[in-house]
């Protein structure tokens, strides 16, 4: 049987007495601190969960400034462009204060009494377009894509004439269209610019200047001719003509005998009709006045300046299928470099306009295996000014920038003198590039508004970051916070507990047998 | 009827108050020591006094009455079972509290939670984060303003890795403190156990049971259960004159798992004797190889006094497997190649980085060593035929064997040959004699050199059909011994020879055959031999054991013949304990010294602790912190070193043109990495990408280079640890900083920043700002921040065992050690409350039984007061009795 003695008792109630100590005291912890555990050892998962939530929390915070940035970034671009599409398109109702607008009123002015000054206006407006797209956010160019140290932008002149570089690159850079012979290989030039297909390191334009090779008869004589009809004594070779069909000739001299058409080329009696065949192998005549005519001598130093293959002057086919000499100009070569140079801008543009500049706005920015961003990760906080106002050129070998397209109309405008006509030429070419200019605006556009979804995607990011550093205060707060009146409630009890515990100590020894010894 | 004593009452009415009397008193004694510490219940030892003896002329109605009570003793009442439970209870909470308490330390140092701003957002979480915030700003603009904001951050961050490594140091050194100081705890305990067990000791010699010393020694010994696991045994001694005296041993309570170590028993007190335990600075080089019967043979072999210690040949007997210790070299390194010594003093020394506890040898208080005699007796064989057992026998006589002689040995019968003088005539003799040659099987001159008869009589034996394989012979001097080859009784049926050897050795015929040698006497050991001293087969002196013990044999005789003494001697040594010998707080302290967890090394588990695997103490959470502030070092700095590639991701030279490996066509890629012909090309150079871009001019941009080293005035990486991590002195300087892209776009430097007028834009340093918002690789620094990287315990502890000690972000890892803390913390903390209950409840127990109780003492008091009044109230009633008879009676008349 076991005894229960007083200091067994006595220990017994120490012990106790300190667990209900103890248990007071944390639940006092508990109430002083408002937390439901203080340490890892508490709660080991609940306290490594509510660090993560923290951490996310604090992410999000600085997440949300980067976001509000680039959204600012956004803002302040989508202004820019703003102006820029007020300054192209017309729907302010100034018309005169928009490229649209002065284009029309150029194309629509024959009189040409304001051309200049319209061009002028051009000019500026263009300017104004590239001096907007120069703007800074802070202390970064917003339209410089990854690069926001630098200008974007810059006009320099080259061969007196104004362009426009990206950071750097020629906006119109496009790979130079070179001339190949019948067998579609490039012509390559030797340093001379003489022919040397094999080890030629020069290329020849594609609109090199070309002139016609005296023109032969069907046995391959040269036909020369005076005053309309042949002449084989003269000096005046006949270069590039143009032919009437026998039949068509025919059917004119019935339906209009004086038509230009029919004062075609004679023999050398001077009444019979000069017979060629035309490309199609059909029976043909020379019309007056579409041919030129040279002397031996010119022909001479037409050869002497030509392009020379081996000994004798390079000969190609014009559209028409007439032989051609082709000028040996400076004009007419394209250096190895200058193609490279030309490809290699070509390159950049496209790097250029494609170029991304990653944050981290809390898409989770995640790098895969190979240590690239995961792009959907990130957000693409680029704004390449490229983009907006066109790079490269057309099909046609015209700018798609509308710098570029200005400073080209202005060219087309500047050839005629003020207060004459437009020529039908120039005013095609210039109609032309207006309406190269509306695919520019239109492209610009749908640029702007690509963009404007950017500025909703940061907006739409902003009110989520907001929500989701909220969402996350909340998290870790039900994890870590007391609940107050339960906390309150458990101090409460374990002070009545302590205190129930304190009056059994203060009887526990006040009566034994002793006491009721006689 | 019987007679009566007239005063025999009064005797007994006497005792009765002497019995009470004592009895108060120890109530008194009791209740006056209520509340001393460690205090047993003492109670008084009474029995019934009866005198005189049965007699034959007893009458059978003589009824012998009691004479009254005695008081034989004073004891206590205690429970060794309960004391037992108590103890080893109490190693449990020793230990577990001392490694509760060591956590909660670390806690203290580790544990973020409900620290930092925003009521919890930890320190080190936060500057992480703090580091994130500025990589995300240099990743948004990468302007020197945010690398200065990126590198006050990372300052702040190495900081607190620096403040925490140094915590952690100060704990382990304040525990190496502690350990110290429960060495010196312990020491003064086993000392004072050891003065009480003299003490006691004398005090049992005289007759006192030395009670409230025993109660002071269960006190001391309740107190090193606590700091180590330990076991008690009391055991009788017997000191001489019959007396036998309490003897209490405490060893170690045998806590290793490894059941092949021994150490884990070693005896810390032992009646007067008592050791000491030492955490030395330094221990001995061990020798692996030691095996104690090696030791044991060469301490034989040099106990032979002729061996010369100064003799190489005789050095180069002893087996170098039975030293101890590896002998120092002139800077205290172990020889190489190594020698041995059995002297601590010249063995080469390491560090006692385990914190081994050594036991030092059992002394007394005047400085004797401890030994162990046991003596056991063994009375040689008297008609027992051991393989021992020994049957000489000798020549009467001194007469040499003579040519002629005979020797029968079971049925055959061999001739001593030789040369032997014969009578001229026989019948005459005075005729005088000559010479005759005698054939025989062994001549007269051999027979009479012990070593030849012996022989040749083996040889004889086996030849025979009586006794092949039963005696083996030689020779001792000029006795021939024959030695039995079997036990057994001798007699047959006893499993022993069938009968006892009879060797018949007819004596030469002489002239006449008539003189007689003797017969062969057999003797008996122990019956008029002597003792075997000397005797190969008994071999006498001391001789060393493998368990270290010395065995003395010596030879006595007695009445009945000669008995063997042996002395079997145990002798107290220096013990070094192994890692696991010890349980108790002593333990738990070097478990947190120790304790490396997945760090400690294959070495350590196989050969120093199977389970230090498990056990996490301060290192682990040391090396876990250096792991961490290492792998962030190593990222960083690798993601702020390395070379330029241009767009396409091309390495480049400096003037941008793409580099090629010589003779392999195309770009080295950084993007798409080496094709096979160009890695053919570097393995083929025996280079490494790195260096080959090095040694081929390879780009690098601006600011390139360490961003954290081992100390803040230097570049120097290597073995960055938690305590050393700083910002390396060029990104202090600015020639280094955080390098936001290595993509150099269109082979072209994009030169420096320019202001407005064109003039370059030049940081605090006069250095030119470069010209870039590129920032994939301040991307990169960004996403490292959540990166999960593998820690690998290896990379820091060469050899370590754990291959993953954790794989996630810096923060998780942070997080990592904390839960593994935490989950520890936890679990101790279960397993205290578990023992402490126990041990308050066996507390309580032991109080039940030894402890004084208030109500019990009232009514001990009660009973001895009435018992002494009614022994007074005896007295008087005897005394009137007697009154009566002496004067009231024979009055009649008067």
């Amino acid at each position: 049987m076991i005894r229960a003695t007083t200091g067994g008792v006595l220990k017994s109630y120490r012990s106790n007495l300190m667990n209900s100590f103890i248990s007071l005291n944390k639940a006092r912890d508990t109430v002083l601190s408002q937390r439901v555990f203080n340490s890892y050892a508490e709660d080991p998962a609940a306290a490594a969960k509510a660090f993560k939530l923290r951490k996310s929390r604090m992410s999000v915070e600085s997440q949300y400034d980067i976001c509000n940035d680039a959204y600012r970034k956004y803002q302040t671009a989508w202004s820019c462009l703003d102006s820029v599409d007020k300054l192209i398109d017309t729907d302010n109702g100034k018309a005169l204060s928009t490229l649209k607008g002065t284009t029309l009123k150029m194309l629509n002015d024959p009189t040409g009494d304001a051309r200049e000054q319209l061009a002028e206006a051009l000019d500026q407006m263009s300017e104004t377009i590239v001096q907007t797209l120069n703007q800074k956010y802070g202390d970064n160019f917003i339209f410089a894509g990854a690069d926001g140290h630098n200008v974007p932008f810059e006009v320099r002149q080259v061969d007196g004439q104004n362009k426009l570089f990206y950071r750097g690159v020629d906006v119109d850079a496009a790979v130079p269209e070179t001339m190949k012979d019948a067998a579609g290989a490039d012509i390559r030039l030797d340093k001379d610019g003489n022919i040397d297909m094999a080890n030629g390191t020069s290329y020849l334009a594609a609109d090199a200047e070309m002139v016609n090779a005296p023109a032969t008869d069907a046995a391959g004589n040269v036909i020369k001719v005076k005053d309309g009809k042949l002449d084989a004594a003269g000096d005046n070779l006949m270069t590039g003509y143009t032919t009437i069909t026998k039949a068509d000739y025919e059917a004119l001299v019935k339906a209009d005998p004086n038509a230009p058409e029919t004062n075609v080329l004679k023999d050398a009696d001077g009444t019979t009709l000069y017979e060629v065949k035309d490309k199609d192998g059909n029976d043909a005549y020379i019309i007056i006045g579409t041919y030129d005519t040279m002397t031996d001598a010119e022909l001479q130093d037409l050869k002497d300046s030509a392009i020379q293959d081996g000994t004798a002057p390079y000969m190609v086919k014009d559209e028409n299928g007439d032989d051609c000499y082709i000028i040996n100009s400076k004009d007419s070569i394209i250096s190895e470099a200058e193609y490279e140079k030309a490809c290699s801008d070509v390159e950049k543009l496209k790097y250029l306009a494609n170029e991304k500049y990653f944050v981290d706005i809390g898409l989770g920015f995640q790098e895969n295996e190979k240590g690239n961003l995961i792009e959907a990760s990130g957000f693409n906080a680029s704004l390449v000014g490229l983009n907006f106002i066109g790079y490269g050129k057309d099909a046609d070998g015209e700018p798609k920038n509308i710098y570029s397209l200005v400073q080209r109309m202005k060219e087309v405008a500047g050839r005629i003198r003020e207060g004459e006509e437009w020529s039908n030429f120039d005013y095609e070419e210039f109609n032309g590039l207006v309406k190269k200019l509306e695919g520019a605006s239109s492209s610009f556009k749908t640029a702007y508004t690509n963009m404007d979804a950017g500025t909703t995607k940061l907006k739409n990011n902003l009110s989520l970051l907001e929500e989701n550093f909220y969402n996350l205060q909340e998290q870790y707060a039900d994890l870590e916070d007391a609940d107050m009146a339960e906390s309150i409630t458990s101090f409460i009890w374990a002070q009545y507990c302590y205190n129930a515990a304190l009056k059994v100590g203060n009887s526990i020894l006040s009566e034994s047998l002793m006491d009721y010894l006689n | 009827m019987g007679t009566v004593g007239t005063f025999d009452a009064f005797t007994t009415a006497r005792l009765g108050i002497y019995a009470a009397h004592k009895g108060l008193s120890v109530t008194g004694n009791n209740i006056a020591n209520i509340n001393t510490k460690g205090y047993t219940r003492q109670v008084v030892d009474q029995v019934s006094l009866k005198t005189g003896a049965n007699d034959m002329y007893r009458s059978q109605f003589d009824n012998h009455v009691g004479n009254g009570a005695l008081v034989t003793g004073i004891s206590q009442i205690r429970d060794p079972y309960l004391d037992i439970r108590f103890r080893n209870t109490s190693s449990d909470v020793g230990f577990y509290d001392e490694k509760l308490a060591g956590l909660q330390k670390l806690k203290s140092i580790l544990d973020e939670v409900g620290k930092g701003e925003n009521k919890g957002d930890g320190l080190l979480y936060a500057q992480l984060q703090d580091l994130a915030d500025a990589l995300r700003a240099i990743s948004a603009d990468p302007t020197k303003d945010n690398d200065t904001l990126a590198m006050t951050s990372a300052d702040a961050l190495v900081s607190l890795f620096n403040t925490y490594a140094n915590k952690l140091e100060n704990l382990r050194v304040e525990y190496v403190d502690s350990l110290k100081q429960d060495v010196t705890a312990v020491n003064d305990i086993l000392t004072n156990i050891r003065n009480l067990n003299e003490t006691i000791r004398e005090s049992d010699v005289h007759g006192d049971p030395a009670l409230e010393m025993r109660d002071e020694r269960n006190r001391q010994i309740d107190a090193l259960s606590e700091y180590m696991h330990i076991k008690v045994t009391y055991s009788m001694e017997d000191i001489g004159g019959g007396l036998e005296v309490e003897r209490c041993t405490i060893s170690l309570a045998n806590d290793n798992p490894d059941p092949s170590v021994t150490t884990d028993s070693s005896i810390l007190v032992d009646g007067i004797y008592g050791s000491q335990i030492a955490l030395p600075e330094k221990l001995p080089v061990m020798n692996e190889n030691y095996d104690p019967a090696a030791a044991a043979a060469n301490k034989n072999l040099m106990a032979d006094p002729n061996f010369d210690p100064t003799d190489p040949a005789d050095m180069a007997k002893l087996d170098p497997n039975g030293f101890r210790y590896v002998k120092a070299d002139a800077d205290g390194k172990p020889m190489d190649p190594p020698e041995y010594t059995d002297d601590a003093g010249e063995a080469a020394e390491v560090d006692n980085k385990n914190y081994i506890i050594t036991i030092g040898k059992l002394l007394d208080a005047g400085g004797e060593e401890w030994a162990k005699p046991t003596t056991t007796w063994t009375r040689l064989a008297d008609g027992v035929i051991g393989v021992k057992a020994k049957y000489t026998f000798t020549v009467e006589g001194s007469e040499a064997w003579e040519a002629g002689d005979e020797i029968t040995i079971g049925k055959n019968t061999y001739k001593i040959g030789g040369t032997k003088q014969v009578p001229v005539d026989p019948g005459d003799p005075d005729a005088g004699t000559k010479p005759e040659k005698v054939d025989g099987d062994i001549s007269a001159a051999d027979a009479n050199k012990p070593e030849k008869m012996a022989a040749f009589i083996a040889k004889c034996l086996d030849g025979s059909d009586d006794y092949k394989d039963t005696y083996t012979v030689r020779a001792n001097g000029d006795k021939i011994i024959f030695t039995a080859k079997n036990s057994g009784v001798v007699g047959a049926g006893n499993g022993g020879p069938d009968a006892e050897p009879t060797l018949n050795v007819t004596p030469g015929a002489g002239a006449a055959g008539t003189t007689t040698l003797g017969a062969i006497t057999e003797v008996r050991p122990g019956v008029d031999s002597e003792p075997p001293v000397n005797d190969p087969d008994y071999p006498g002196g001391t001789t060393w054991n493998p368990d270290g013990s010395e065995t003395k044999i010596t030879f006595v005789e007695g009445e009945n013949g000669w008995m063997k003494c042996t002395v079997v001697v145990e002798h107290t040594y220096d013990v070094t304990l192994d890692h696991n010998d010890l349980h108790g707080s002593l333990q738990a302290t070097r478990e947190l010294l120790t304790g490396e967890g997945d760090f400690a090394t294959t070495d350590t588990i196989a050969d120093v602790d199977e389970n230090a695997a498990i056990k996490r103490g301060i290192p682990y959470y040391q090396k876990s912190f250096d792991l961490l502030a290492r792998q962030f070092a190593e990222q960083y700095n690798k993601l702020n070193q390395g070379y330029m590639v241009n767009e396409k991701g091309n390495y480049i030279d400096a003037d941008g043109k793409e580099l090629e490996i010589g003779g392999v066509p195309g770009p080295v890629s950084k993007t798409n990495g080496l094709t096979a012909e160009q890695e053919a090309a570097l393995e083929a150079a025996d280079l490494d990408l790195n260096t080959w871009l090095e040694l081929n001019n390879a780009k690098k941009p601006e600011g390139v280079g360490v961003l954290f080293s081992n100390r803040n005035d230097g570049d120097d990486t290597e073995g960055i640890t938690a305590a050393n991590i700083s910002i390396s002195a060029s990104w202090s300087r600015g020639d280094v900083k955080i390098v936001p892209t290595f993509v150099e776009l269109f082979g072209k430097d994009p030169g420096p920043l320019l202001d407005e007028n064109g003039n370059p834009v030049l940081d605090e340093n006069g250095k030119p700002i470069p010209n870039t918002t590129q920032n994939e690789n301040a991307n990169h620094m960004l996403t490292m921040i959540n990166q999960s990287l593998l820690y690998d315990p290896r990379t820091l502890v060469e050899g370590a065992n754990g291959t993953k000690l954790f794989q996630g972000s810096f923060n998780d890892m942070f997080s990592n050690m904390n839960i593994v803390l935490g989950n520890d913390q936890r679990t101790t903390n279960t397993k205290l409350s578990a023992h402490y209950s126990s041990l308050v409840e066996t507390d309580t127990s032991r109080d039940g039984v030894s402890g004084v109780d208030l109500n019990d003492e009232a009514m001990n008091m009660m009973q001895y007061q009435k018992a002494y009044s009614a022994a007074c109230r005896l007295m008087t009633a005897i005394d009137e009795a007697l009154d009566r008879l002496i004067n009231n009676t024979g009055i009649a008349g008067r």
